[in-house]
């Protein structure tokens, strides 16, 4: 279990077709960095307007962190075949996204989640 | 035992027998598609069928503006210091409070128009948003002075093949002009929609006006297609889920968009025509 921040540049110009986000972003999350965490899932919270997945990383201090991955709207997940028991605790995931600014939280937005099993949870629909 | 004289009478037989010529003529004519719903009684002219649900495809035409770029929008004085002291945090939708037009209208979501004889519901999965249209001429009370509210009152009336929307006495809201950015409106924000539909797309066309706030009115158009799949409801926002993003705002950052290059127009989402023309551009510099 390793976390390593990764500072990438972003480039080009993001595409939304439609669009409208429920809010911005950029004021909770560094669009300009990525982090990735693996980890222990503990829970799915599959509400709206913003499903949470609850992840146990340990860092190279050893010690274990609760990590949050926020996604897109529930009601837009569910239209792409998402559903509450979509990933459950115990699941050990791989996941890429952006990080919290605040520093005493670990959050994480716009995120690609890998499965064990290789399948993919892709990145969140507008929130 | 039957009486031969009533039956038999040559004047009762033949006003009984233009009676039963007639009443289905009435009824022809009377009665119209869309018009009888929910067990309201028929109205007299023939509407538009709008009626179907709707999934949100692009601005139009070609995805211009989609809706609008912020940037681009004239504001008042007090509209412009309104936007530059607003914060993100601050945004009613982190308290689950609905999305209002015109912002509404181009979040991916789906809607459903539901047209009974004397108003038009408009039903949305985001927010669980019910609009009601009162349609003129049937007699609905006006809204009183001191009555506004957060979806404002709509009236609606039918203009040949398309359904014409005027919503006024709205609430202030922090964001009621764009809630990405957080443009607010006022009291005085009255959105006209016009909605016409041409086979399986629903075209809208979209007035909004604030004089507080605005210092030339948006207009946009957009596009839906039209199609079977139900709404997906309830969207029940819940209120700890709302509020959940704020925790990750750094304090000493604050959440005000400028901060965050958020005027920049490249994190504003725009349509795919705008971003053409910006690639292009980008190109030749």
């Amino acid at each position: 279990m390793r976390m390593q921040v990764i500072a990438i540049a972003l480039v080009g110009i993001l595409l939304s077709a439609p669009l409208a986000a429920h809010h911005a972003q950029a004021p909770f999350f560094d669009q300009n960095s990525e982090v990735e965490i693996e980890g222990v899932v503990t829970r799915f919270d599959f509400r709206n307007p913003h499903p949470v997945l609850y992840v146990d990383v340990t860092n190279d201090s050893g010690e274990v962190e609760e990590w949050q991955i926020q996604f897109g709207n529930a009601t837009g997940l569910r239209r792409r075949g998402w559903h509450k028991d979509i990933i459950g605790p115990g699941e050990r995931i791989r996941a890429r996204g952006h990080p919290s600014w605040n520093q005493e939280t670990h959050g994480m937005q716009g995120a690609r989640v890998v499965k064990e099993d290789g399948s993919v949870l892709g990145a969140s629909t507008a929130d | 035992m039957i009486n031969e004289r009533r039956y038999s009478h040559p004047r009762r037989s033949a006003r009984r027998a233009m009676l039963e010529l007639l009443l289905p003529f009435a009824l022809a004519v009377w009665a119209q598609p869309g018009m009888v719903q929910e067990g309201l009684p028929v109205g007299p002219a023939p509407v538009p069928d709008l009626t179907g649900r709707y999934a949100p495809l692009t601005c139009a035409p070609n995805g211009a503006n989609c809706p609008f770029i912020v940037d681009d929008l004239k504001l008042t004085p007090v509209g412009q210091k309104m936007w530059d002291a607003y914060e993100e945090v601050i945004g009613p939708k982190f308290d689950c409070a609905q999305a209002t037009p015109p912002s509404l209208f181009a979040d991916p979501y789906r809607w459903a128009i539901h047209q009974l004889t004397d108003r038009v519901i408009f039903e949305y999965e985001k927010d669980d948003i019910i609009r009601t249209v009162w349609l003129t001429g049937w007699g609905h009370p006006e809204p009183g002075p001191y009555d506004a509210s957060w979806q404002g009152h709509s009236v609606g009336w039918y203009e040949g093949d398309e359904l014409v929307v005027v919503t006024t006495r709205y609430h202030y809201d922090p964001h009621g002009i764009e809630d990405f950015g957080g443009i607010p409106s006022s009291t005085q924000k009255r959105v006209t929609e016009r909605y016409r539909r041409e086979g399986d797309r629903l075209h809208s066309r979209v007035l909004t006006e604030d004089p507080l706030i605005l210092a030339e009115p948006i207009y946009f158009e957009f596009e839906y297609l039209a199609g079977d799949d139900p709404l997906i409801l309830p969207y029940r926002c819940e209120l700890d889920q709302a509020r959940f993003p704020t925790q990750y705002a750094d304090p000493e950052k604050g959440t005000s968009l400028a901060d965050f290059g958020g005027r920049d127009p490249d994190l504003v989402p725009v349509g795919v025509r705008e971003l053409q023309r910006r690639q292009q551009q980008q190109s030749q510099n």
